[in-house]
């Protein structure tokens, strides 16, 4: 639990307390009041809490010594970027970011978003039943939140079931933008270890260039075939082993469909697998609803050419019924992201205090 | 729109919403942890045995009796409230690494601190906490030191031996290219570090790479980074598992084979290659499938004979065989002709390093380090103070007001006064330094003389003004608004020479990174 604590070194900066949360000190806006601890991960810890002042549940998530890795640096600002400007009820929303203390030293951040129950890697691989019912709903959730993102001009580039939030009524958010680009800016090679592998597109595999959303969608397949089979679809090792085992499932490739790779290396090597007609999804996931399986192949297409867009999806007969255009705007304007690899922390930090001016616009009058 | 209005309805909830979601809590030993109430880790190893890591150090459990306990086995006693932080030095895939003064000790170290909730990081620390407990003190190997978890930050910290230069990769960024003669002799020492892994403690580095080959002021290259090494003994020398960087993996690996020490002995080649011609020999920016492909389908990079000399070239022939039985061991690279052709030429390695990184800057970190360190003890509790003891030895003289002390007691017992003069009658409100400026120059071969002045306020811990090394815990001296001339109750300035620590009859190698004033002056207007 939550516990309210002195402040460090015993000075008491104006509008903020402390609480300890899991052995790790939360240093919080005084109208954020800590319930309990409920995640744990890669950035750090996040805690539900009460807004005082709206009397609404939020989720406060630290960052801390977010500096100390520029790469982690780099995810945060593009995620408070680009969470700024969507509004979509199945994108989660970033309602605010707590301004320091200090503007050129400070170290953590706080941010607060709206309070989800748990996300949909928690609901997979527990034993909770999962009806044709629960998987169309999520699946059609998903694709309307993919739709206003690939509107705005914004790839995900890292959905995976950990980055689906869900609540108890079975509403879905897509969460975590810190791989996010906008469509046509020049793809950068990242480190393997940090995109997550076994829901990666094989032209992103291949490192063709000109990748669009189409990678989003063999991602969505992915989701999709997990939440069928309630284990993951493609559980690559590594690079070659991950192709490997999609030319397992789909079959080998016609050479018309091997045409979007560039590189004549990667595309001798596809060819050089063992022949194989692979397995259909209808054998893989007997149970599912026959439609489902339809869609599913379609989504999980080798070529990107040939894969169904976002929007052909929600029109699929496995969505009849749920998607009506009136109801699913575009998003305002396309966001542009002008973020720079390469920039250092002073750059870093002083980009991520401008965003925070945007929650806070009483703080760019002081000089802190 | 009614089609989404039916579906909702026939939704069931997926859990009830007023206890919330609970997942399984089930214990996968292999790669697994669990926390105890007063926030000891206990990594769990179904091959290494249970490592509980906490505040106050890293001690190893084994499954014997009290009675059957080995008395031998080394202990890493390194306490996180026994550290003083400073900043980042750089970051890796999985970790970021600090430099750090341990206080009981004096010792510099280089902290290397991993967030211990992501699945591939666990593991990694695992291996590397074993790799390092069993690998210790040798030739062409980075010393351990020990580590900790802090509970505060989530994260566990190993302490390594801080190589105050850097590493190849730094050098590479700097010049380009290493010369042969000087790459000859690194490579003899790390071979030897190699060679032990290898032969002696039965691992497989498996992250040999030019950033993880590194080297201080002396010129003494080491291996680090042992993060993903994996124990042999048991087996035939296999290992069946991947993980790890795309660059210099061997083509056995990357076909998911079996491999062993030669994997090891193909990126030693690769990274000599690289340090040789300063070009890494495979097309690396058409991502990772593409660079794989090149290294299992293009026959192997060799150097231009026309440019670099005949050992050279057949140095890197051999280890990029790619039948990795074909590739000589370490021990055997130890006697071939590159290795040995420089062998009695006195290479000055300690000079070439110091040509390529700025020994000035390195210096001036070092003394900042210090300064911060001791003023923090001075102006700090009373039971840190008593660890100032043993920065001096038997022949370090301390002076002020017109005497002169000698000798640990003596100077303790001497600053201790002064302290106490300092702390007055109400503690938590005391005269506390507050140091303006520091230069610093260098003394002797190893050692730094410090010139410090600053001024007295009242306060409660130690500031320090310029934008120096930052240390954790000190707020940064701008953010404060102190006025300094308005609070000023007196001024000092204090000269230090400080050396490394060198004690005839002790195990020299038990002291590598500690630090001894072996002079200090002190004048204080009130």
């Amino acid at each position: 639990m939550a516990t309210l604590v002195e402040p460090p070194n015993r000075i008491k900066p104006k509008g903020k307390h402390y609480y300890t949360i899991w052995q790790t000190l939360f240093e919080i806006d005084t109208k954020y009041v800590p319930i309990k601890p409920i995640g744990r991960g890669a950035y750090g810890v996040v805690c539900s809490s009460i807004n005082r002042e709206t009397n609404e549940k939020v989720a406060i998530k630290k960052i801390g010594n977010i500096f100390e890795n520029s790469i982690d640096a780099l995810r945060t600002l593009r995620e408070l970027k680009l969470l700024r400007h969507i509004r979509h009820e199945n994108v989660i929303a970033l309602k605010d970011v707590m301004m320091p203390i200090h503007r050129t030293s400070f170290k953590d951040v706080y941010l607060v978003y709206e309070l989800m129950d748990t996300d949909l890697h928690q609901i997979i691989k527990s034993s909770q039943p999962l009806s044709n019912d629960h998987c169309k709903y999520f699946l059609f959730q998903l694709l309307r939140g993919l739709k206003y993102l690939h509107s705005a001009n914004i790839l995900h580039r890292d959905l995976k079931p950990g980055n689906l939030l869900v609540n108890a009524n079975c509403d879905l958010k897509i969460c975590d933008f810190g791989l996010a680009r906008t469509n046509g800016v020049d793809g950068q090679f990242m480190t393997e270890y940090v995109v997550t592998r076994w829901y990666r597109a094989p032209e992103l595999l291949l490192c063709c260039d000109n990748y669009g959303t189409s990678i989003d969608v063999w991602s969505v397949g992915c989701i999709f075939a997990e939440i069928l089979g309630r284990k993951p679809i493609f559980p690559g090792t590594e690079c070659l082993n991950q192709l490997k085992l999609i030319i397992s499932v789909l079959g080998s490739q016609h050479e018309s469909h091997l045409e979007f790779i560039d590189n004549a290396k990667a595309r001798r090597f596809i060819k050089s697998l063992p022949c194989t007609r692979g397995r259909h999804f209808s054998q893989l996931y007997p149970q599912a609803d026959p439609l489902a399986i339809d869609l599913l192949q379609k989504m999980l297409l080798f070529d990107p050419t040939k894969r169904i867009t976002v929007l052909e999806a929600l029109q699929h007969p496995y969505m009849a019924g749920l998607y009506d255009p009136r109801c699913n705007p575009p998003a305002q304007v396309p966001i542009s992201l002008d973020i720079d690899e390469h920039w250092g922390e002073p750059m870093i930090r002083e980009m991520m205090w401008n965003e925070m001016l945007h929650y806070h616009p009483e703080a760019a009058s002081t000089n802190a | 729109m009614s089609g989404l209005e039916e579906l909702r309805k026939k939704l069931a909830p997926l859990f009830d919403a007023e206890k919330g979601f609970s997942s399984s809590s089930t214990l996968d030993p292999c790669d697994s942890y669990t926390f105890s109430d007063g926030g000891t880790v206990n990594l769990l190893s179904r091959s290494y045995g249970v490592y509980n890591i906490n505040e106050l150090g890293l001690q190893k459990c084994t499954s014997r009796s009290v009675d059957e306990t080995d008395h031998s086995e080394k202990t890493y006693k390194c306490c996180s409230h026994e550290m003083r932080i400073f900043g980042a030095i750089g970051s890796g895939a999985s970790s970021v690494v600090q430099r750090a003064i341990h206080i009981p000790t004096h010792r510099i170290l280089a902290l290397k601190k991993i967030n211990i909730f992501e699945k591939e990081k666990r593991q990694q620390l695992l291996t590397e906490i074993r790799t390092l407990c069993e690998a210790p003190c040798y030739e062409g190997l980075v010393e351990f030191h020990g580590a900790f978890y802090t509970p505060d930050s989530g994260q566990i910290s190993i302490a390594l031996e801080y190589m105050d230069g850097g590493s190849l990769a730094d050098i590479l960024r700097m010049h380009r290219r290493i010369p042969e003669p000087i790459l000859s002799s690194m490579f003899q020492k790390l071979l030897h570090g190699l060679s032990y892994l290898h032969g002696v403690r039965h691992l497989v580095h498996r992250d040999i790479k030019p950033a993880n080959l590194l080297v201080n002021l002396k010129g003494e290259p080491k291996i680090t980074d042992f993060g993903i090494s994996a124990g042999l003994e048991n087996s035939v020398a296999m290992c069946a598992t991947f993980v790890g960087t795309v660059t210099y993996m061997s083509p056995e690996r990357i076909r998911n084979e079996n491999y062993s020490y030669p994997a090891d002995i193909w990126s030693l080649g690769l990274a000599l290659f690289e340090c040789g011609t300063g070009e890494f020999p495979y097309t690396a920016n058409e991502g990772p499938v593409n660079l794989m492909l090149q290294i299992l389908d293009d026959p192997s990079p060799s150097p231009l004979k026309n440019k670099f000399s005949p050992e050279f070239c057949s140095f890197v022939d051999a280890c990029l065989q790619k039948d990795p039985d074909t590739r000589p061991t370490a021990e055997q690279l130890l006697s071939h002709p590159f290795i040995t052709k420089y062998e009695d030429a006195k290479v000055d390695l300690a000079g070439f390093v110091r040509s390529v990184f700025d020994p000035t800057q390195r210096m001036k970190d070092l003394a900042d380090m210090l300064t911060i360190h001791y003023y923090l003890l001075f102006d700090g509790p009373d039971d840190l103070w008593q660890h100032t003891r043993n920065l001096y030895s038997e022949s370090s003289i301390f002076s002020f007001s017109g005497k002169q002390h000698r000798g640990p007691s003596n100077i303790f017992t001497s600053l201790s006064s002064i302290r106490t003069t300092l702390v007055g009658d109400w503690p938590p409100e005391k005269l506390v330094h507050v140091v303006e400026r520091l230069q610093c120059r260098t003394h002797g071969e190893d050692g730094v003389a410090i010139r410090v002045s600053g001024s007295f306020i009242i306060g409660n811990q130690f500031l320090i003004c310029g934008d120096g090394i930052q240390v954790e815990g000190l707020p940064n001296f701008k953010d404060l608004g102190i006025d300094i001339p308005s609070k000023r109750m007196g001024t000092f300035h204090e000269q230090f020479i400080v050396e490394p620590t060198s004690l005839i009859g002790c195990e020299p190698t038990s002291l590598i990174g500690c630090y001894t004033i072996v002079k200090q002056e002190l004048y204080i207007n009130q």
